[in-house]
């Protein structure tokens, strides 16, 4: 294994042996099993990007890569002793965390995503308890000093000693970003010549200026003389809070900018134009709707998603072989995806217009949008599998999270550049819903019977 | 009887001072104490720069504004010399409506929502942001 190389299309050739230490962990069952679930789900399988067949094994190895080169650069441009002695020492826990950071995700990725999220849970809450279950002795075993918690929090976003370390994997220009735009910009031919590299140049970790202890007595005072609960603790501690998780990553200077941009500006193509996609968003839908017909068949399936001891047997095969066993509806789904047969987009709109399902969203009644489903597939005269009702909500880019430090002064990348400012303006997307029904059961399918929809989602006379 | 916490933040802003929250991280700060004080949100919340932060705290807020309840408005505010944006979030009629509504079904959480934003009142946002980090920091070092 000495002189093996990984070819890597976004990256030049990097030998495996920089990463000796982590060898046995990338070839652990749970990292393998990456290998065989796509990074982004259904979209090689339907539309428009035949080529989006890489997978999460490939985006772990680059986040892992990118992850060192990252903490190079951060050692490099950081001029803080104490944070550069941290950078160093932390170093091999973040490469860990970075390979594990997907573990957690199921077949078809954010397919299962959906449906864990009907059950409260979440691929990073899976991901921690697999890392913390079946992983931690594999983990101990490569190097005795690195602590589990300190692999999760990072994961997680929740490191208490410092800050930067959870925008190194947990931020808005983290390396798993990085590394996945990169790539799904690549494979889906929406390339803008972004390359992570070249902003990491740019960042370094920078502290928060601290309060003057002016401003500090008066906020004692005030916190003092307040009726918060604490309020006493909070006084006697606030010298030693004002320096607590100050730390954090920052582009620093103009050059970084500009590739900041570029990466937002890429990440704006991926958005509008392939992550949702609507004929690859129908095939995701119909999948996620196959396996809580299965469910609901089948009761025992359901741990199948929530222990994470079965929950690693699953990939991208296993998911398809499980659920033409299931037979009936399942099965059917499953060959309608492999022979492209897919449902059609029947009624779409906002749903600040539709009151039933707007009240639906706000108080998260899953319940309550399976009924209104089952009203529209009584109004098309089918069985309420062969329509599916989907919520759209896209995402958006943040003022004030990300800090560029450029003539000494530290300030939010919007007010820096006037790209990023016209773009967080832009992402801002209205929250949408789309019908989408069999059309190869439901032959009802004319304008009076979209109003009628939209009137069963609460929609107002003549809205469409 | 149970609430989402979209709800819950639609009653918040009912019951604090003319209907209305000022800022962002104010936003963020104060539901993290709330949530420290027994009003049953469910938003995890990790450090961040300005203290606890929760990304779904930030989508609920968003969601609500797209959806009409919620209203957002950009304000110019001076600090140090320094001219920062800042976004003050009120009900909207229809929001006012919901609210209204909902406090008539449940005036106790209603009642004691307006007690403790009450007590929030006062604190200028760097002293909510300073004492939510030492609630943060005391829960973290508590696991």
């Amino acid at each position: 294994m000495s002189l093996f190389r990984i070819k890597d299309p976004i990256y030049p050739d990097f030998k495996i042996d920089e990463y000796k230490s982590n060898f046995a962990l990338m070839q652990s069952y749970a990292v393998n099993r990456l290998r065989f679930i796509k990074q982004l789900g259904l979209k090689a399988y339907s539309g428009r990007f035949p080529s989006a067949n890489h997978t999460r094994y490939e985006h772990s190895i680059g986040a892992m890569h990118l992850s060192r080169q990252f903490c190079d650069q951060l050692y490099k441009n950081t001029q803080d002793l104490d944070l550069r002695g941290s950078i160093k020492e932390y170093g091999p826990t973040i490469q860990i965390a970075a390979l594990l950071h997907d573990i957690g995700h199921g077949p078809f990725s954010h397919v299962i995503d959906d449906i864990l999220g009907i059950f409260g849970e979440s691929h990073e809450k899976m991901t921690v308890k697999i890392i913390e279950g079946l992983l931690a002795d594999d983990i101990r075993n490569l190097d005795p000093s690195i602590d589990i918690k300190d692999v999760c929090a990072i994961i997680l976003g929740n490191h208490s000693e410092h800050a930067y370390l959870n925008d190194v994997i947990h931020g808005h220009f983290d390396v798993d970003r990085m590394d996945y735009l990169a790539r799904d910009a690549y494979f889906t031919a929406t390339e803008y010549q972004w390359r992570a590299y070249s902003l990491m140049q740019s960042m370094k970790i920078s502290k928060i200026p601290q309060l003057t202890n002016r401003k500090l007595d008066a906020m004692k005072k005030e916190i003092e003389s307040s009726r918060i609960p604490k309020r006493k603790e909070i006084r006697d501690a606030i010298d030693l809070v004002k320096d607590l998780w100050t730390d954090h990553v920052c582009i620093c200077n103009e050059e970084g900018v500009v590739h900041a941009e570029m990466m937002l500006v890429t990440r704006r193509a991926m958005y509008e134009n392939v992550y949702y996609e609507t004929s690859s968003r129908i095939a995701e839908k119909m999948i996620s709707n196959a396996i809580l017909w299965m469910i609901k068949q089948n009761k025992n399936t359901k741990d199948m998603f929530l222990d994470p001891r079965i929950f690693i047997t699953l990939d991208d095969f296993e998911l398809f072989a499980l659920l033409k066993q299931s037979g009936e509806y399942a099965a059917e789904i499953v060959k309608r995806i492999k022979e492209g047969r897919f449902f059609d987009l029947f009624v779409e709109g906002k749903v600040a217009e539709v009151d039933r399902l707007k009240a639906a969203v706000i108080k998260k009644d899953y319940k309550e949008i399976e009924t209104i489903q089952k009203e529209i597939a009584k109004e098309l005269q089918t069985e309420p599998e062969r329509v599916l009702l989907d919520i759209i909500v896209k995402k958006g880019f943040e003022r004030n999270r990300v800090f560029a430090q450029i003539g000494g002064k530290v300030k939010p990348l919007e007010e820096v550049s006037a790209i990023i400012e016209a773009l967080v303006s832009s992402i801002e997307k209205e929250m949408t819903f789309g019908i989408y029904v069999d059309g190869e059961k439901v032959k009802k399918k004319n304008n009076k019977h979209k109003q009628t929809i939209v009137n069963i989602l609460g929609g107002k006379e003549n809205t469409q | 009887m149970s609430f989402s916490d979209a709800e819950l933040l639609i009653l918040l802003l009912h019951n604090s001072k003319e209907h209305r929250i000022k800022g962002r991280t104010r936003f963020q700060k104060i539901v993290y104490l709330l949530k420290n004080q027994e009003i049953n949100f469910q938003y995890e919340f990790r450090p961040y720069l300005y203290g606890p932060y929760s990304v779904n705290l930030k989508k609920d807020i968003r969601m609500l504004t797209k959806l009409g309840l919620l209203e957002e408005e950009s304000q110019e505010i001076e600090f140090d010399g320094v001219v920062y944006d800042r976004y003050v979030y009120s009900l909207t009629e229809e929001g006012r409506q919901v609210a209204e509504t909902e406090a008539g079904r449940f005036p106790e959480i209603s009642g004691r929502l307006a007690e403790l934003a009450a007590d929030m009142e006062d604190l200028s946002t760097g002293s909510l942001i300073l004492s939510s980090k030492y609630v943060m920091n005391h829960e973290l070092s508590q696991e």
